[in-house]
């Protein structure tokens, strides 16, 4: 066995947006066992929640993560709401769908954008992020900021979508939907994109259940969960949309799963409009004066998959205890499946198919020769690793 | 399957192990458990229930250690709470992991913050604590005296 | 600018998001491998003073308190224009 060369280079490196370290240990180009790290962005938020008032924590759990921002408060309010007993008005109900989904579709485009990165298309990654742009502006248009929006509070929102933005946000999803048919065919037509993500990074069935994962992760293989249709919360039971689902549960099926997503977030979002237009302008509170002692429980579905609320309360103006589960708690313990007994430069992708966040639940994959238990190669290698793999493929360089 | 009937099948098997329930509305309820009983019920839920694991959370009171497991029962949108009262002095449960993989982080984070101890834990290392805080610390405590 | 694959071949360090214990060493580590001198900018409210998570049990202090900091760019989250902007500045003011 040849020796390889050790370069420390720690859980920061600058391709990856947030710090964990996962340890790939191979056998030669077979990853054999995964191990990981995690614990460089804990913050302590469940613990801060106890010192803040209910309205302060829609604040803090909005910044948990600076893609899914909006699921958290979502499940949040949600959860609250469940323990006061208070129904909120359709205006708000509209408002806060339309939040949700314009959200899930720009994480997505986020998303495909990375995985095309991962994958070698560069030129993928820059449509996919320009076409996101149009979102993050509407975004500042109705909320004054491109993440962290705080909209949401308890018993309604703290900002309305006038009538008169309505047409602006039309013409806005009418570009999305062109521009996505761009992407799509770009993406899921590419034979080399077949070849680099069919059969890869399988998760199967069982596996889903057994790790209980959620969202595009489990829907990708064949599991068809979705809150929004389970436990329909907020404009949900109001409009039509279908859960998309697929059956190999490969890195293709998450991103096809993902992909067309983003045309139920636009119908639900057009839909979602139409609603506001029939509804009084301005009518987005119920006055909500003490939160009773009690326990609640919400959950939304975010980008990633179902967010999870937990709050007991003592009567008193803040959480006694706050429990947060993000989607990504869940589904990135899947990678263990999905990695073990493939290539070291497919791990990359199938690491990315799960969609992890991790400042909700942290990044850097290192691969390790099992035998010799030495560093083989950091993140960006293993990046690099993947690209190349595309190149050969497509006989460029 | 609503909560009712739901509780009164758990309530059939599990007689002598179920000691409250709680119905807060038409889709989420509460049922309080023996400790020793965990595994029975959850093989239950978890194996011919068709309920979905999604996490567990502890919270150190005078009574003890609280664990609550949530459940959710997609089908029909319920999320259960199955709730435990562990021992102050030496808070331990048998561990979910070897059930199913679903539980495996949180049993360890649940372990760091709180030092509750889940037996026979395939590997009850820490998670997040390495560096932030001291060892035989358990940050999520609280003083009963 | 351009983003480099390893802190030795860095001229700029750009921190963002709130330093807990486990981060700090690394943080040092980090920076004392950078060749000097290095620029170091701190992104966003947590980079700055900590932000929301200030108070949090494992927050181990704003950048300036574990490496000496040469510009700040406040936000939650800082737009693109005031990232770009503060980088322009730091870079007119050398």
């Amino acid at each position: 066995m040849s020796r390889k060369t050790l370069i420390p280079i720690g859980p920061y490196h600058p391709l990856q947006e947030e710090p964990e370290l996962f340890k790939l240990y191979c056998d030669g180009e077979i990853v054999k066992d995964v191990k990981w790290e995690t614990g460089y962005n804990h913050r302590g938020i469940e613990k801060l929640s106890e010192s803040k008032t209910y309205d302060e924590v829609f604040f803090l759990v909005e910044r948990i993560c600076g893609i899914c921002s909006t699921s958290h408060p979502f499940a949040f309010a949600n959860c609250v709401e469940e323990i006061v007993g208070v129904e909120i008005t359709d205006r708000t109900k509209y408002i806060r769908s339309i939040i949700g989904e314009l959200e899930r579709i720009h994480s997505h485009l986020l998303w495909v954008g990375l995985a095309g990165h991962f994958l070698g298309y560069n030129t993928v990654f820059m449509w996919a992020w320009k076409y996101r742009e149009p979102v993050l502006d509407l975004f500042e248009m109705i909320t004054g900021n491109r993440n962290s929006y705080a909209m949401f509070k308890v018993g309604g929102v703290r900002r309305d979508i006038e009538n008169s933005k309505i047409p602006v946000i039309q013409k806005s999803m009418a570009e999305l939907k062109k521009n996505t048919d761009l992407l799509v065919g770009a993406v899921m037509d590419d034979p080399v994109i077949h070849a680099r993500t069919k059969g890869v990074g399988i998760l199967t069935k069982q596996d889903v259940i057994d790790f209980a994962a959620v969202g595009p992760t489990a829907r990708a293989s064949g599991v068809s969960i979705d809150i929004r249709k389970d436990d329909p919360y907020a404009a949900y039971p109001l409009v039509d949309f279908k859960v998309i689902t697929a059956q190999e549960g490969d890195v293709f099926a998450k991103a096809e799963v993902r992909l067309l997503e983003m045309y139920e977030s636009v119908s639900i979002i057009l839909q979602c409009l139409e609603g506001l237009k029939k509804e009084k302008e301005g009518n987005i509170t119920v006055k909500v004066k003490d939160i009773p002692a009690g326990i609640g429980t919400g959950h939304a579905e975010a980008p990633r998959g179902e967010v999870f609320h937990f709050v007991q309360s003592d009567g008193s103006n803040s959480p006694v205890r706050h429990k947060i589960r993000a989607p990504s708690y869940t589904n990135i313990a899947t990678f263990k499946k999905s990695c073990i007994g493939q290539s070291i430069s497919d791990a990359t992708i199938t690491l990315a198919a799960v969609d992890p966040c991790y400042c909700c639940t942290e990044r850097l994959a290192v691969a390790y020769d099992i035998q010799t238990g030495e560093k083989i190669m950091n993140g960006e290698q293993l990046v690099k690793l993947s690209a190349d793999k595309t190149y050969k493929m497509k006989g460029i360089r | 399957m609503n909560v009712e009937s739901i509780i009164k099948i758990l309530k059939e098997k599990f007689t002598a192990d179920i000691y409250g329930t709680a119905i807060r509305n038409e889709r989420r309820f509460t049922i309080d458990i023996d400790p020793c009983s965990l595994i029975r019920i959850a093989e239950y839920l978890f194996k011919e229930g068709g309920f979905r694991f999604i996490i567990a959370s502890a919270l150190h009171t005078s009574k003890g250690f609280e664990i609550y497991y949530h459940w959710c029962f997609d089908q029909t949108g319920l999320i259960m709470n199955l709730h435990v009262i562990l021992d102050s002095k030496e808070p331990e449960i048998e561990s979910l992991s070897n059930m199913f993989e679903a539980a495996n982080w949180i049993e360890r984070e649940m372990h760091e913050l709180f030092g509750i101890n889940f037996l026979n834990h395939p590997n009850l290392e820490k998670l997040l604590s390495e560096g932030n805080w001291a060892d035989g610390v358990y940050p999520y405590r609280k003083d009963f005296d | 600018m351009l983003l480099v694959g390893s802190i030795r071949h860095a001229d700029v360090l750009l921190v963002n998001g709130s330093i807990n214990k486990r981060d700090k060493d690394r943080l040092i580590e980090i920076y004392e491998q950078a060749p000097k001198p290095v620029l170091v900018v701190a992104i966003g409210a947590c980079g700055c003073t900590g932000g929301i998570f200030a108070e949090g049990n494992t927050f181990a202090g704003p950048v300036d308190k574990i490496i000496p900091v040469d510009a700040y760019i406040p936000g939650c989250p800082p737009k693109p224009e005031a990232i770009i902007a503060g980088i322009v500045k730091l870079l007119n003011k050398n």
